[in-house]
């Protein structure tokens, strides 16, 4: 029934949207395996309640957001960190735990020593809230502040742009009345990051105060003029030249960059009447801005042909092409088809945009009439939108083999067959292929069982990795293998590898074992 | 006292318990934020104003969502923002918009401040625009004077939008390219996964999909999913599938999970499935999952592992036994389960390779630990025993005696005095202890009025190796928290810690803050300052503190003698002498001078200043002995890149300096074109 529930309707897949992904489902379960095999009959009384029909045309996202509203805490606090504490697929479950039960949510995230949870919910809570946040964990209470003093031990981290999105005074003041264990001077930087994105006009007078605190270190300066200059340009312009004439040079970079992203013609004035160039990224920051905003791509062509230097000329341009093709997508396939080479430096964006354009085909046409080599990576990049199906793997190929891999597990006798009905070199050079691990397959009893057959070469690295794996899965087959090998120092290699594997799950065999193995040599 | 509850706290849940009861009308919901004081300080959790509603009506305001016409959606927000309602209303309410008004949901995200920062869902829902209503975004984009990360954001939805797969193409060929889309349908369609799954993997390919979309599937269908094992052919996707099957067995009841054990052959997923069984029935019954595994695993890493998922619970209670039964191990190697060695690639070594297990447990190291913090607060008299009976092999770094001074250090925190005669009574073991990293470390943590009572009787502590040491830690710990009553405090000390104390306090606090270790410094008397400053310059702080510390004292403080001393040192990095010379001002001529006459052959030759600029510094230099010594080294940098140039310039410096001086420069300057 639930084929019925997606066919035809438009199944919209909420919160999914992360590249606006929508599909009409056709499901196929015709060959689905059988799902009946006996287990124990608690669980199987779990599944009728989430298995409530949303109702025809009803969006998924409504049993979701049922099924979360009646969790408990420790049932959403298991779903966060089962994700790794990141955000997995409900973006909103890290702010709706940090609303309603912070103190569990961390004493969670420290029993179960999970750092990258720690700092995600730390750096969301001083953003979303940080007049409750930043006092606790900043303070001295458990289960917020701070306790372990490894640099392994999983740590907040204090961020705060969300004092800056507020009250900036305050978030300053806060700062500077931080001990000396908990001052850094990078918490100024998020501060002024904070304020620049919703009171842009409060930075320059910010910034003023921070720089006389006289505690930002001397390398930290570039990166707040950066973000100073994003929200203030002329401020920030006419502070960089109190500080020299010319402007110091590590000064410089870091001021286009954030001037590119307010008044882009000053920023590309500034840095064209430069006598020496800066190091560092203004010139790709000032490029893309331009290739952004500015519909015509030539003049931005023609900018970094008068600014870039040579060696970084081609790649920018490419930049500027991907970036400029987003906002015009008939040019941008126009200019592409008249020059099929042009896809190579740009990269993927721009097969993507072949292909929504609908000149898939008209362009493969093209780009046959370029040199081989250039012509092949051309399609290997269209084959990643349109599907392997422009590009089946050669006969001998990797990919072919691994077809064959697939068949032998899926169906062992076809496969079988297949194996069989290659010629001798050929079979040699998937057993190559899989010795030289050209070949990852994730089934080592298979990929073990044609190294034997095809008495692969036993120094190659397939062997002792294929044994390893295997050893994990039924240390008894990969003994049985390795016993068949000659003493020597390709045995000893396979040994130590079924050694340290079965050892984690038993070591008294293991070291038997290992040791039965050494005094036969 | 009350937390502060950010609006959404009284306001927002007032407003949705009426919702959820369907009495919400357009007035203004009861409550107001000042009702509600805002206290920074205030502990979480110990009351939750108004919360307690929104949390009961929660599922009643979805379900009541889910049907709502429009005016009930405005009505619920009224006039509150997005941000003031609580994260799972914003988030179906914005549900509801988008069927019913989507270009509510534009309005809704582009009034949030700072777009995507604070709003968790704001990219997913501006995406969905940009590809299901993109003449929305355009007419938002066309309109305002929006700032240029918004544009960027609004820019990029509408791209991608339009290049988001095409409708035709079958779930099937979407899901093997879309994690998010499973992900999701996992949610509202799990059998349709897990046969999904069942088709890749019969096929002969990997599923290796997150151990968290697994959890979710055996969560709703563990029978469907325990189905698949015969199908898994690799230790990857057995230890993904499985270890979360098995998690969810043994939380409904040990037994499923045990009988799962029982069926699988020993094997990695075998073990990964013990640690489950472990984790879920200790939590019920810790001395029968003991036991269990006791009687079920044997020797190894994965053994190990599941005892000490059993005596984590009795860490805090009965440390005796979990270090009996929990010996401190070397050379086991990995400990975790979820990561298999393999040969490496490239050399003859072995290296650990991801496996994705699910579980993350405290390893049998951080349970052996809790146990030694747990039984210094609990049986100090114990602990010194255990300590006079462990072997000197384990005296090493991060070893039992590390931990255990790290749990005499906590002691401070709750009684000085019993802790400080602990460790005095303890003898050699004592200072031992005491000059251990982990006791810094440990104080650190320590409130600051207790560190100032125990270091108030450091007077009295007879042995000086040990006096040496606790002064040492309890100066660093002391000046982080509280950097003037670490000055005040050195005062009260007998006159062979202050030195010590001093020394420890500023290695420590310079390492944060180095201008504010110059003010504090300056509020000394000078003789003390004048001693501070010039063992900063030797060797209390790094090359650029030290510079940085210098070039924040006054003019008066500043010698010539201190900067040399720095500059003199070694091992500059990248940049930084550069760095620092071209940050120095008009009015720093103590420091230019120094800088001058100790560096300025480095400082030709890093092409930090020309030879011209050069001369034109050393010219203003006062001091003529100074002048002479500078030029001296620049005439000798210059003479290896530009013989013509060092010899004019020593011919006719253009500066007054003594005869003698100059005869002898000259003469240095032919002897070296000579050998050159």
């Amino acid at each position: 029934m639930k084929r019925h529930l997606l066919i035809g309707a438009l199944v919209i897949l909420p919160l999914a949207f992360v590249a606006g992904r929508m599909g009409s489902a056709a499901a196929e379960d015709a060959g689905a395996a059988t799902l009946t095999q006996a287990a124990p009959a608690k669980s199987t009384t779990r599944s009728a309640d989430t298995h409530r029909n949303p109702g025809k045309g009803r969006s998924p996202a409504w049993t979701i957001l049922r099924k979360r509203a009646s969790q408990t805490t420790d049932e959403l606090i298991d779903e966060l960190f089962a994700g790794g504490g990141g955000p997995g697929g409900d973006m909103w479950l890290m702010d709706h735990l940090l609303a309603t039960d912070p103190e569990r949510l961390f004493k969670e995230a420290y029993r179960r020593r999970v750092g990258g949870a720690l700092v995600g919910a730390s750096r969301r809570w001083c953003t979303r809230d940080p007049e409750r946040a930043l006092p606790l964990l900043l303070g001295n209470e458990e289960p917020f502040a701070w306790r372990g003093q490894e640099f392994y031990d999983p740590h907040p981290q204090v961020v705060f742009n969300g004092m800056g999105m507020i009250d900036p005074d305050k978030g300053l003041a806060m700062i500077d009345a931080l001990p000396p264990g908990q001052f850094e001077s990078k918490h100024y930087w998020s501060l002024l990051e904070g304020i620049s994105g919703t009171s842009p006009e409060k930075v320059s007078g910010c910034f003023e105060k921070i720089m006389a605190t006289g505690k930002v270190p001397r390398g930290e300066v570039a990166r707040l003029l950066n973000t100073y200059a994003s929200a203030d340009p002329q401020a920030a312009l006419a502070w960089a030249k109190g500080q020299g004439d010319p402007i110091p040079e590590k000064l410089i970079g870091p001021l286009l960059e954030g001037m590119s992203k307010s008044d882009l013609a000053l920023a590309g004035q500034l840095y064209e009447g430069l006598p020496v160039k800066p190091t560092g990224l203004a010139s790709h920051w000032i490029s893309q801005r331009m290739a952004r905003d500015n519909p015509d791509l030539d003049a931005t062509w023609a900018w970094l042909d008068r600014n870039s230097t040579p060696e970084n000329l081609q790649s920018l341009k490419n930049g500027a092409l991907a970036l400029w093709s987003r906002k015009n997508p008939e040019a941008a396939a126009e200019r592409v088809l008249a020059n099929p080479e042009l896809m190579l430096g740009s990269g993927y964006s721009l097969s993507g945009l072949i292909k929504s354009q609908g000149k898939a085909d008209e362009f493969l046409a093209r780009a046959e009439q370029l040199p081989p080599e250039q012509a092949a990576a051309i399609k290997t990049m269209m084959a990643s939108v349109l599907g392997s199906s422009v590009l089946p793997p050669a006969p001998g190929s990797v990919g072919a083999h691994y077809e064959t891999l697939k068949l032998m597990r899926k169906d062992p006798e076809k496969g079988e067959e297949q194996w069989r009905s290659m010629d001798e070199g050929e079979r040699q050079k998937m057993v190559d292929q899989l010795a030289s691990r050209d070949i990852d397959y994730s089934d080592p009893a298979l990929v073990m069982k044609l190294l034997v057959e095809g008495k692969a070469d036993p120094n190659a690295k397939g062997w002792a990795v294929g044994l390893a794996r295997l050893a994990i899965m039924d240390s008894q087959a990969a003994v049985r293998i390795a016993e068949q090998v000659p003493p020597g120092k390709a045995r000893n290699r396979m040994v130590e590898a079924i050694f340290k594997n079965w050892s984690v799950d038993d070591s008294t065999a293991a070291s038997a074992w290992k040791e039965k193995m050494s005094a036969g040599q | 006292m009350m937390p502060s509850w950010k609006s959404y706290g009284v306001l927002a849940a007032g407003a949705v318990a009426a919702f959820a009861a369907g009495r919400m009308t357009r007035d203004p919901a009861s409550g107001s934020p000042s009702s509600n004081p805002a206290s920074p300080t205030g502990k979480p959790g110990t009351a939750k104003p108004g919360s307690t509603a929104a949390e009961e009506d929660l599922p009643a305001t979805i379900r009541r969502l889910e049907n709502a016409s429009l005016a009930d959606c405005e009505a619920l927000l009224a006039s509150r923002k997005l941000l003031d309602l609580p994260p799972l209303v914003a988030e179906a309410l914005l549900q509801r918009f988008s069927e019913l008004a989507p270009e509510r949901v534009a309005d809704l995200l582009l009034d949030v401040p700072g777009g995507g920062t604070l709003h968790s869902s704001w990219r997913t829902w501006i995406n969905w625009l940009g590809k299901n209503h993109p003449d929305l975004l355009r007419a938002k984009l066309a309109g305002s004077s929006l700032n240029v990360a918004l544009r960027d954001s609004i820019e990029d939805a509408i791209f991608f939008g339009s290049q988001t797969p095409a409708m035709r193409e079958g779930l099937e060929e979407l899901l093997g390219k879309d994690y998010t889309s499973l992900e999701q349908l996992a949610d509202s369609d799990p059998d349709q996964v897990i046969r999904y799954l069942a088709k890749r993997l019969e096929a002969g390919e990997s599923t290796l999909l997150n151990p968290d979309l697994y959890l979710k599937l055996a969560r709703a269908n563990p029978t469907a999913l325990q189905a698949l094992i015969p199908l898994l052919r690799g230790p990857d996707d057995q230890l993904r599938l499985i270890t979360p099957l098995a998690k969810v067995l043994a939380g409904d009841d040990p037994a499923l999970a045990v009988a799962l054990f029982d069926s699988l052959p020993a094997s990695r997923v075998r073990s990964s499935v013990a640690l489950e069984i472990a984790d879920a029935w200790s939590k019920r019954d810790p001395a029968a999952a003991l036991a269990w595994v006791q009687a079920n695993l044997p020797e190894g890493v994965a053994r190990r592992l599941a005892l000490s998922i059993c005596l984590s619970p009795l860490a805090e209670s009965d440390p005796m036994k979990v270090l009996a039964l929990l010996p401190r191990e070397k050379g086991l190697g990995y400990q975790q389960l979820s990561f298999y060695a393999r040969p490496s690639e490239s050399s003859d070594g072995f290296s650990t390779s991801g496996l994705g297990g699910g579980a993350q447990f405290a390893d049998a190291q951080t349970v052996r630990n809790r146990a030694l913090i747990a039984l210094v607060a609990s049986n100090p008299q114990q602990a010194l025993e255990f300590i006079r009976q462990s072997e000197k092999t384990l005296r090493g770094s991060g070893g039992d005696l590390d931990v255990i001074a790290k749990g005499a250090a906590e002691w401070f925190d709750r009684d000085p005095a019993a802790a400080m005669s602990w460790i005095v009574s303890a003898g050699e073991d004592g200072t031992f202890l005491s000059g251990s990293a982990w006791f810094g470390k440990g104080l650190v943590n320590v409130d600051p009025e207790m560190l100032q009572k125990a270091a108030a009787s450091l007077g009295s502590v007879a042995d000086p190796q040990l006096a040496a040491m606790l002064t040492k830690h309890f100066a660093s710990a002391l000046v982080l928290d509280d950097p003037a009553a670490a000055l005040r405090q050195a005062g009260q000390l007998p006159e062979a810690l202050r030195g010590p104390w001093m020394n420890a306090a500023f290695q420590t606090y310079a390492k944060t803050d180095p201008f504010g270790a110059a003010d504090v410094v300056m509020q000394l008397p000078e003789a003390q300052r004048r001693e501070i400053h010039s063992q900063v310059a030797k060797e209390w702080m790094s090359n650029d503190l030290a510079l940085a510390y210098l070039d924040r004292l006054p003019p008066a403080d500043q010698t010539v003698g201190d900067y040399q001393e720095v500059l003199k040192r070694g091992s500059w990095n990248g940049g930084s002498l550069e760095n620092w010379w071209s940050s120095l001002g008009e009015e720093d001529v103590t420091a230019r001078a120094a800088g001058l006459s100790v560096a300025a052959d480095k400082l030709y030759n890093l092409n930090s200043a020309s030879a011209g600029e050069l001369v034109a510094q050393i010219g203003a230099v006062a001091d003529a002995e100074l002048r002479l010594q500078a030029l001296e080294r620049l005439v000798k940098a210059m003479a290896a890149k530009d013989p013509a140039a060092a010899q004019a310039l020593a011919d006719r410096p253009g500066m007054e300096l003594s005869e003698e001086g100059l005869n002898q420069m000259r003469a240095g300057l032919e002897r070296a074109l000579k050998e050159k």
